[in-house]
């Protein structure tokens, strides 16, 4: 079983592990240990083992992002932070306490959108408010009126899910998680349905409005480049079954946004290693199938 | 600025007279089709008259043996007799139908208890047991009642449990995880979700019921317009008949249109499948 | 086979299997409880005419009264020869109606305006109680089979013909154009593309006709029809045999979940490139 290792490229093992820039806080505030996830198939009746063996720990104010194959897991780990899948081996502890289902403290933006279609965008973005009994109802309009602005989707107030695009139902997404003021913003390809040039942009605006408010924030994508645009630390995942392969740190100088940061040396030598480790995953995967 | 301009976006265009009229025209088409179909079947037997006219009669007929069975006030009491039977048996059906879809699409366990009884009732001809209604219950308006009910019950309660087992999962999970409990996530989410469907079965049920009402005064019946269509074809006067027998498809027809806008104004958001071409 | 090191590991931890004793029960749990529930309802019959006597046996004849009337209608050939009559009407008006309804369908479905024209009135007739037709048909026909067949027969066009036109009209146009650019000619594209498409469509329709056409076939056998098990169960009743006519009843009901069980094998054999994946 390889271990998942926190080196930075250009390191060897046995090195010394380079000092990180600011010293982490000793309680890591999501810590996710020794977690495995099985799902019943109930076609053939046995259990899909999807994660493995996964150890994560996030600390406040951190911003980690997840890359990985496609169906490696990614999902799967979130969701079980969220409360929403049950462990089958391991726990998820936030704050030291261990997760047995949903919190205020936590809020999802899911990659399906998972938008209510029978309510407007102001209505679907009230849901958390509605749910969450210490809000004041005054407050509400106003809150939600700021994160429309916030995600661009201001003149859609009043439109249905249907009526918009996947991008902007995504931002619809955004805006209920951003309204629930959680401290642990859990976010599933948020950008995978926009299009490149509302991407870039919407890039920039989360790195600012999340450094703004010094969430903590889990972030699955796709996208090498806007792992480590994003990512103070990118977590790599290995697929069949989902596995931590890697933990790297990223300390390119904030904000990462604008075009120039993907030029620097820092950058390319990141994805180029990052590419290699996944490039490394979908080899063995492959010849694993093969041999089966 | 920015915001003006997305603002417009969203802004009704200005109706004019062929927009509004747009969405009907199709509708204007399918009346006219009707009427020529009325008029063709008005040339062939009011005019020409290609066959005898007892037996298949013209539309002036039908028309003037309506307004006769109005006028004698025979119209009106089979009508009422009729379709208030109908509503008790229909609303029955919508009070014990949706209830026992939800169950039924909600828990595996009521699923697999209540399941096979549920099938079997469903996949057997109701009618057939008729003529035991009528032995048990006797020659009212009980064994009609609960043949209109025994029809309608089920399509409402099938695409009851289809649609609160189709909510989506995700929603469930969103709703979870912004703080909702059971009770929220059912009240908030699968009833919501599953609405489209369930109004999709009662519009189904109004039209089953209207074959429990053919059925349950065909067979022990002596009021209704059922019973007035039998009656009538009996004594060979087909235009009274065929003018029950239209006045029947038109209730069938209106009320599930009334379904329809009650789909339209409470599931507004709901779209059908794939936009027809 | 010699593959890495890692991969044989990751392959064999993907899927455990589930204990012995839990996968049986899953895998038995529905008939399990269809079996539990009709010993159950069959022990409340029971117990309900014989045992508590809460109804008269003439009204509910307990289970076993029922069987022996079926075995005496079985001996004495009345329960055949009537099955026999059904069947034959119920086979001719259902072929006929299957056919038309499937011509009626592809004119439907091929030709837009047709299209849009006809379904109002497909789906009109669709919710209509087409039923309430027996006493014209039966003045028109007169007594005897005819009416029946022709009850039948209307039963069944309907639904074929309304889901024939949906499964013709909704071809997709994706795979039209694909056949054009591929060189297929007007006709072509309607035996290669059209067709095959429509073919699972027109099966469902079939399939909805069954119970459609035995609720047809029912109401024409036991409103002035003295054959048929239509006419059976109306007797019977009249005659307070209650224990015959439920063992009609239940023949009858065998007759259309065999029927029903038979389209759905044959849906799912033509349908199968629709579901793909989706069920098991
Ligand atoms: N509800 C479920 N039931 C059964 N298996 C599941 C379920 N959800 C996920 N899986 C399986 O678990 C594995 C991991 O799925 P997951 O959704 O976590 O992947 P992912 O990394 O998020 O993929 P993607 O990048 O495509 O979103 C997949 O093999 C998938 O088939
Ligand atoms: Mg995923």
């Amino acid at each position: 079983m390889p271990m998942p290792t926190d080196h930075r490229p250009g390191t060897t093992p046995d090195a010394e592990p380079a000092a990180p820039l600011e010293p982490a806080p000793v309680v890591p505030l999501i810590s996710v240990r020794d977690l495995s996830v099985e799902y019943r198939v109930s076609r053939t009746n046995s259990w899909l083992m999807a994660v493995a063996d996964v150890n994560l720990d996030v600390h406040e104010g951190e911003f980690l992002t997840v890359l990985g194959s496609s169906g490696c897991g990614k999902t799967t780990v979130m969701n079980t932070i969220a409360g929403l899948v049950q462990p089958t081996e391991g726990e998820v502890l936030i704050d030291g306490r261990r997760v047995t289902g949903p919190g205020p403290d936590r809020a999802v933006v899911f990659q399906d959108y998972a938008l209510l279609p029978w309510r407007t965008v102001v209505d679907n973005i009230r849901f958390g408010l509605e749910m969450q009994p210490g809000r004041r109802r005054a407050d509400w309009r106003a809150q939600v009126a700021d994160a429309i602005r916030l995600v661009g989707l201001d003149g859609f107030e009043d439109s249905y899910p249907r009526e918009l695009s996947g991008g902007m139902q995504q931002r619809v997404g955004l805006a209920r998680a951003l309204v629930a003021e959680p401290r642990i913003l859990l976010m599933d390809e948020p950008l995978g349905a926009v299009d490149a040039l509302t991407r870039e942009v919407m890039r920039a605006e989360l790195e600012r409005v999340i450094t703004a408010t010094g969430k903590t924030v889990v972030f699955i994508t796709h996208s090498i480049d806007e792992a480590i645009v994003l990512g103070d630390r990118v977590a790599v995942f290995g697929a069949h079954p989902g596995r931590v392969l890697e933990i790297l740190p990223v300390d390119l100088p904030r904000p990462r946004s604008e075009q120039g940061v993907m030029a620097q040396p820092g950058f390319v030598e990141l994805r180029d290693h990052l590419w290699g480790v996944l490039q490394g995953d979908a080899r063995s995967a492959s010849r694993g199938v093969a041999g089966s | 600025m920015a915001e003006t301009v997305q603002a417009s976006r969203t802004r009704p265009r200005p109706p004019t007279l062929s927009r509004v009229l747009a969405p009907f025209t199709w509708k204007f088409a399918v009346l006219a089709e009707v009427l020529a179909l009325l008029l063709i079947w008005h040339v062939i037997q009011g005019m020409i008259g290609v066959w005898d006219r007892r037996f298949v009669p013209a539309p002036g007929d039908v028309i003037r043996a309506l307004s006769d069975l109005y006028q004698t006030g025979d119209l009106m009491g089979h009508l009422t007799y009729s379709a208030s039977n109908a509503a008790v048996g229909f609303v029955l059906a919508v009070v014990v139908g949706v209830p026992v879809g939800l169950l039924l699409g909600s828990s595996r366990w009521a699923y697999d208890i209540g399941g096979p009884p549920f099938w079997a009732m469903y996949s057997m001809p109701r009618i057939a047991f008729q003529p035991l209604l009528v032995l048990w219950m006797g020659f009212g308006s009980g064994p009609k009642i609960f043949i209109v009910f025994l029809m309608a019950v089920f399509p409402i309660a099938i695409n009851t449990m289809d649609g609160i087992r189709g909510v989506d999962r995700s929603l469930v999970k969103a709703a979870r995880v912004y703080g909702a409990g059971p009770v929220d996530v059912f009240f908030k989410v699968q009833l919501w979700a599953a609405l489209p469907l369930i109004l999709t079965g009662i519009r189904m049920g109004v039209a089953r019921s209207m074959i429990g009402v053919v059925i349950g005064e065909f067979i022990g019946g002596s009021q209704g317009l059922g019973f007035l269509i039998y009656r009538k074809s009996g004594e060979f006067e087909l235009d009274a008949a065929v003018g029950v027998t239209f006045l029947l498809v038109a209730i069938a027809l209106v009320g599930m249109a009334l379904v329809n806008l009650a789909k339209r104004v409470f599931a507004s958001w709901y779209v059908e499948g794939a936009p027809q071409s | 086979m010699s593959a890495s090191s890692v991969a044989p590991v990751a392959i064999e931890r993907r899927h455990r299997k589930v204990p012995v004793r839990q996968r049986l029960f899953e895998r038995w749990r529905r008939p399990l409880f269809a079996v539990i529930d009709l010993v159950v309802i069959v022990l409340a019959w029971e117990f309900v005419v014989n045992v508590a006597e809460l109804v008269q046996p003439l009204f509910l004849p307990p289970p076993g009264e029922v069987l022996s009337a079926a075995r005496e209608l079985w001996a004495s050939g009345e329960l055949l020869a009537n099955l026999r009559l059904s069947a034959q009407n119920w086979f001719f008006g259902y072929v006929a109606g299957g056919a038309l309804g499937i011509l009626l369908g592809l004119l439907v479905g091929s030709i837009a305006t047709v299209h849009r024209l006809s379904m109002p009135l497909l789906w009109a007739a669709w919710a209509t109680p087409l039923i309430a037709l027996q006493p014209i048909i039966t003045a028109w026909f007169g007594f005897g089979a005819m009416p029946i067949i022709v009850l039948v027969f209307i039963s069944t066009v309907v639904p074929v013909a309304l889901n024939t036109a949906t499964g013709v009209s909704g071809v997709d146009s994706s795979l039209l154009r694909a056949g054009r650019v591929f060189g297929a000619g007007r006709t072509e594209l309607y035996r290669k593309v059209r067709l095959p498409w429509t073919l699972p469509y027109a099966i469902g329709g079939l399939r909805m006709a069954i119970p459609t056409s035995l609720i047809g076939l029912l109401v024409g056998e036991m409103i002035g029809s003295p054959t048929g098990l239509g006419a059976m169960i109306v007797t019977s009743v009249a005659r307070f045999r209650t224990d015959q006519t439920i063992a009609v009843v239940v023949v009858f009901v065998i007759l259309s979940v065999v029927l029903v069980s038979l389209l759905d094998a044959v849906e799912q054999r033509v349908g199968r490139w629709r579901n793909s994946g989706t069920h098991g």
